[in-house]
């Protein structure tokens, strides 16, 4: 019996109706379910065609667009059929269900097809993150970095990494294990430089932003004393009435959070409760706690009071919110009036020269929370080789690291990553 | 013509090197009624090559042995001449105990514990053939008309299955020199189908040590401290002598190019690959022709000789090329030549057809041991030789299999290594092969096997009390070490600590600690050193556990019902390697070279599939 006899199929377009309906067949029965459909051979593979789908009576069931992409190099390895049908719910079900009558055929489960790809060797781990990120990105910079993870970019860099550390492997093991190495009893200088040179270039990779900061978006976070304007602003920004604005002091009392994408990026803006220190009132005492806490773990915070009563914080965008009427107390404040919508540009492109450096730089990947522990666990041992003078210990921490690259790309542990992997994705992916 | 006296056995072993010496004592340890049958029992225990022991990876697998109760570490001790501890500068786990032996000696101190097992038999014979029934190894055919049998049968032939000599131009069939090779068995193991294959490897010309001149040359000596390749040998023998170090020179060099045509290594009629980490001078030469020389060890090789152990210069070169290079080195000028070089390529089988006790798969009662698994070296042969005759013992007895893992010794490393990559070249064991090395020391070699083979019947009586008087002394030293001091006594800041923090904070020594803890002073300076390095090393000991655990949770998971030539995703190379080694669990299959984390997943998706009870 074999593992993969099936062929499979599944729906691989988004939600109908709509225009155009992909359906993906794979397997080794393609070619015969679309031979059966169309009743006429293709004249050539990977190469569409027009025909008409017919039921096992002979009645048509679409007019569609077909192509067929001979095994092994396909998004699954397998042999595989797509079928570009109009996009009716009546259309895809009529196919599907009779496609499901065919002899070796069976619908797709979640997963499956990704699965295939990865069992016959077309995608690894790291690529399979990507291929998720991919199918579920919102904004253009997600989507940049999902197709570069899914085109194997982190594989190549571990891999590159991987051929320095079994190059200073090689020479330490050298060392150990030769009877008349005596004498030499460590690292060359140049092997020391390039193991420095590897473990900066690996903390690059981690000060990145992870991809969870990617897709829930960079959160600004409006603060100030009470009455500032951080509503107003809070609106101006989310360009909706959401926040209600009224001249009493202490009327925003939660914190007010919306997802915006400006410039095809993810952001959260969150708007706070003024920090009010005097309030007798409860409701308001939370709602400052809370407006402190969210500041803690804001990545950029845009202070509308006096710059000198701010907060500690690393990315703080200083902003004079009424500068229609009131003129900025200090130089580093940005002048902003919502109500003569003055300043709002200067602001906008502000925070986003902010994000630019929270964000990857071109050249380097937002990684996975799995990616970026092992990274980290391999930034570890590096450093723990360079600082040791113990060629034994050394060389451990070597193998160590080898140990969390070769848990990057799945050559160990991978029934734990496997498990929890594939039933992520959809049906048809 | 000579007669089998009894001729039912439990297990026989085939060939009297040190593979064959180990096997039919770890048989006979076991309770089993052995036979060893060799060509001629006056050469059982023969140290055909270097008369010394051990080495960087080797040591450790000789102390490995020793604590399994086993004979090559005490033998050793017995016929010690000269020790040294190599890579003593650096960290306990990458230390080599080596010592130089008495090859008289060595012989006749195997000899004497052989003789001691009540249970043990040894035969000389030639053996001419296997009996098989059915799917099983039933016994041989000696002398060509004899017979003697036994369900587990351990072929430990060495060099003599198929083997050929060269010298030069000169090709003679022999296993060594001047004993001849088994060559029917080698017709009767291909026609049987098995996967063989030619390896080659080298000795050096032997040299008359009263025409070396010692005087100029760069002396030697043993060390002067007192550790001990067995711990059953409570002390070293007298007398110990010296070696000396000469090398060779761009004089020797041009004698060796020049000699180059007569050598059978590079004119194609060895076909063999000899192994990298021992290579002749010859390859030396071609290889890293920029050297202006390469060191050699003259190392005595017994006490009651004038043989000289050249070591470094193994060569097959023409007998005049010879003459020429070794007259062209320092110290050598007018030295005599005593035999000569000479280089042996022989069968050996792929090992991936052997399951981890060593056993065929394609045979049953058939183990296989040493040279013939493509293996280089005495301390390799013996380890092998222990894991097959404790398995065959296992076989005839139906007793449990003497497995260990990679975790457990390096042993274990040697043995999974050989089955799931098979050799391309004959294997040398490296401290670079095992990863969790830093518990692997050659100190601690009995606190990690000595219950292990005491568990399988291994063990004698008398080792075994004198591991438990040590297992106590361990236990008291670990409850020194977690009892908290002051380190103002060492001029240490701080608040009190534990002994054992101390140790890895500050790098306490031996006498440091026992300054700190006098009480420690009544335990045995090996003991507490075992303890000391435990401690120093105890965080990355820790971490490795984690990493332990891992690959024996991924080695539960078992494969032992696949049909790898059936798995879907699979690339023809990836099938063909799992086809060779069959691992039957997801560890070993993950540790073969080339397969992918692809690959992997695809056996394991078919694993879970596939239940057990769908298959046979």
């Amino acid at each position: 019996m074999k593992s993969e006899q099936d062929t499979i199929f599944a729906l691989a377009s988004g939600q109908l109706p709509c225009a155009i309906a992909i359906i993906r067949i794979s397997g080794s029965q393609s070619a015969q379910a679309l031979a059966i459909l169309t009743q006429k051979p293709l004249r050539q593979a990977r190469q569409s065609a027009l025909r008409y789908l017919y039921d096992a009576q002979g009645d048509i069931l679409d007019k569609a667009m077909v192509v067929h992409f001979p095994a092994p190099h396909t998004a699954t390895g397998e042999d595989v059929v797509e079928l570009y049908t109009h996009g009716s719910i009546a259309v895809v079900q009529a196919v599907e269900n009779y496609l499901a009558t065919l002899l070796g055929l069976k619908r797709a489960q979640a997963g499956d097809f990704t699965r295939r790809a990865f069992l016959n060797g077309r995608m690894d781990l790291a690529q399979i993150e990507g291929l998720n990120d991919l199918l579920t990105a919102e904004t253009e910079e997600q989507r940049r970095n999902a197709i570069d993870i899914t085109e194997g970019r982190l594989s190549v860099v571990v891999h590159k990494w991987k051929t320095g550390l079994l190059k200073l492997s090689a020479e330490i093991e050298f060392i150990l294990n030769m009877e008349e190495a005596d004498g030499i009893d460590s690292l060359s200088i140049e092997s020391k430089d390039e193991l420095k040179n590897l473990i900066v270039e690996i903390a690059k990779w981690l000060n990145a932003p992870s991809v969870e900061r990617l897709k829930s978006g960079i959160t600004v976070i409006l603060a100030g004393p009470p009455n500032a304007g951080k509503s107003s602003l809070f609106n101006a920004l989310i360009q909706r009435n959401y926040a209600i604005i009224s001249p009493i002091a202490g009327t925003t009392r939660d914190i007010l959070e919306a997802h915006v994408n400006m410039e095809g990026r993810a952001f959260v803006i969150k708007d706070t409760a003024g920090l009010n220190d005097d309030t007798q009132d409860i409701i308001e005492l939370e709602g400052v706690q809370r407006a402190q806490i969210a500041i803690r773990s804001a990545d950029i915070i845009l202070w509308l009071g006096h710059p000198d009563e701010a907060p500690e914080h690393a990315n703080i965008i200083y902003v004079a919110s009424k500068a229609d009427i009131e003129k900025p107390v200090s130089e580093f404040q940005i002048p902003v009036s919502v109500k003569s919508q003055t300043g709002l540009d200067t602001l906008v492109s502000k925070i986003q020269n902010a994000a630019n450096k929270l964000l990857p730089k071109s050249n380097i990947l937002a990684l996975h929370k799995r990616q970026r522990d092992l990274i980290a666990e391999l930034h570890f041992h590096l450093e723990a080789a360079f600082k040791s003078s113990d060629c034994v210990l050394i060389a451990e921490n070597f193998r160590r690291s080898c140990y969390a690259l070769d848990k990057i790309t799945g050559r160990v542990q991978i029934e734990d990553v496997l498990d929890n992997l594939f039933s992520q994705f959809c049906v048809g992916k | 013509m000579f007669h089998v006296k009894q001729n039912h056995f439990d297990v026989i072993i085939v060939g009297g090197g040190h593979a064959g010496c180990e096997a039919a004592a770890a048989a006979a340890r076991r309770g089993a009624k052995t036979a060893l049958i060799s060509f001629d029992t006056a050469r059982v225990g023969e140290m055909s090559c270097n008369p010394s022991i051990g080495g960087l990876g080797k040591g450790h697998m000789v102390k490995e042995i020793d604590a399994c109760d086993g004979i090559m570490g005490y033998a050793t001790d017995k016929a010690a001449l000269h020790y040294r501890l190599l890579n003593a500068a650096k960290g306990a786990a990458v230390r080599g105990p080596r010592v130089q032996t008495d090859r008289i000696l060595y012989k006749r101190a195997i000899a004497e514990i052989l003789g001691s097992y009540e249970n043990l038999t040894l035969i000389a014979a030639e053996v001419d053939s296997l009996i098989i029934k059915g799917d099983s190894v039933a016994g041989l055919v000696l002398n060509e008309c004899e017979t003697v049998h036994a369900s587990a049968i351990v072929l430990a032939t060495g060099t003599f299955l198929g083997g050929k000599l060269f010298r030069g131009k000169d090709v003679a069939t022999a296993g060594r020199i001047h004993e001849s090779a088994s060559t029917k068995l080698s017709w009767q193991m291909r026609e049987l189908g098995l996967p063989m294959g030619r390896l080659k490897t080298g000795t050096p010309p032997r040299l008359d040590g009263r025409t070396i001149d010692w005087a100029s040359l760069e002396r030697q000596d043993s060390d002067n401290s007192a550790w001990t390749m067995s711990s059953r040998s409570t002390n070293r023998r007298k007398p110990q002598l010296f070696c000396a170090i000469t090398r060779t020179n761009m004089n020797t060099h041009d004698i060796i190019r020049a000699g180059l045509d007569d050598s059978p290594l590079f004119s194609g009629r060895i076909e063999g690959a000899g192994p990298r980490y021992c290579p002749s001078i010859e390859d030396k030469i071609y290889r890293f022709g920029d050297r202006d020389g390469h060191q050699i060890f003259l190392e005595p090789e017994s006490l009651g000789s004038c043989w000289v152990y050249p070591n470094g210069i193994s060569t097959s070169l023409s007998v005049e090329t010879q003459e020429a290079m070794i007259a062209s080195i320092s110290g050598l000028q007018s030295c005599k030549i005593l035999q000569h070089g000479y280089a042996v390529e022989y069968d050996y089988i792929d090992p991936r057809s052997l399951n981890n006790n060593l056993e065929l798969r394609a045979l049953k009662g058939l183990f296989f041991a040493g040279q013939i698994n493509g293996t280089t070296g005495y301390e390799e042969a013996a380890a092998q030789g222990l894991i097959a005759g404790a398995n065959a013992a296992a076989k005839a007895l139906n007793k449990e299999n003497f497995i260990l893992d990679r975790a457990s010794s390096y042993i274990g490393v040697m043995v999974d290594d050989l089955i799931l990559q098979g050799v391309t070249e004959p294997y040398r064991m490296l401290t670079a092969r095992a990863e969790y090395r830093l518990s692997l020391r050659a100190d601690n070699a009995d606190t990690r096997l000595t219950p292990i083979a005491q568990g399988v019947g291994l063990i004698s009586d008398e080792r075994k009390n004198s591991y438990e008087l040590k297992a106590k002394q361990r236990a008291d030293i670990a409850m020194l070490f977690d009892d908290t001091y002051s380190g103002e006594n060492l001029g240490l800041a701080g608040k009190r600590q534990s002994l054992k923090h101390w140790v890895l904070k500050s790098e306490l020594n031996r006498e440091q600690a026992i300054f700190i803890e006098p009480a420690l002073k009544t335990y045995s300076s090996d003991i507490l050193d075992e303890a000391l390095e435990d401690a120093r090393y105890a965080p990355y000991i820790e971490r490795q556990a984690a990493e332990i655990e891992d690959m024996r949770n991924s080695q539960r998971i078992s494969l032992s019902h696949l049909d790898y030539g059936v798995i879907g995703g699979l690339s023809n190379e990836m099938r063909e390697k799992l086809l060779q080694a069959r691992p039957n669990n997801l560890g070993a299959a993950s540790r073969i070279q080339g397969i992918t984390p692809a690959a992997l997943a695809a056996i394991l998706a078919y694993a879970r599939k596939t239940p057990m009870s769908l298959i046979k």
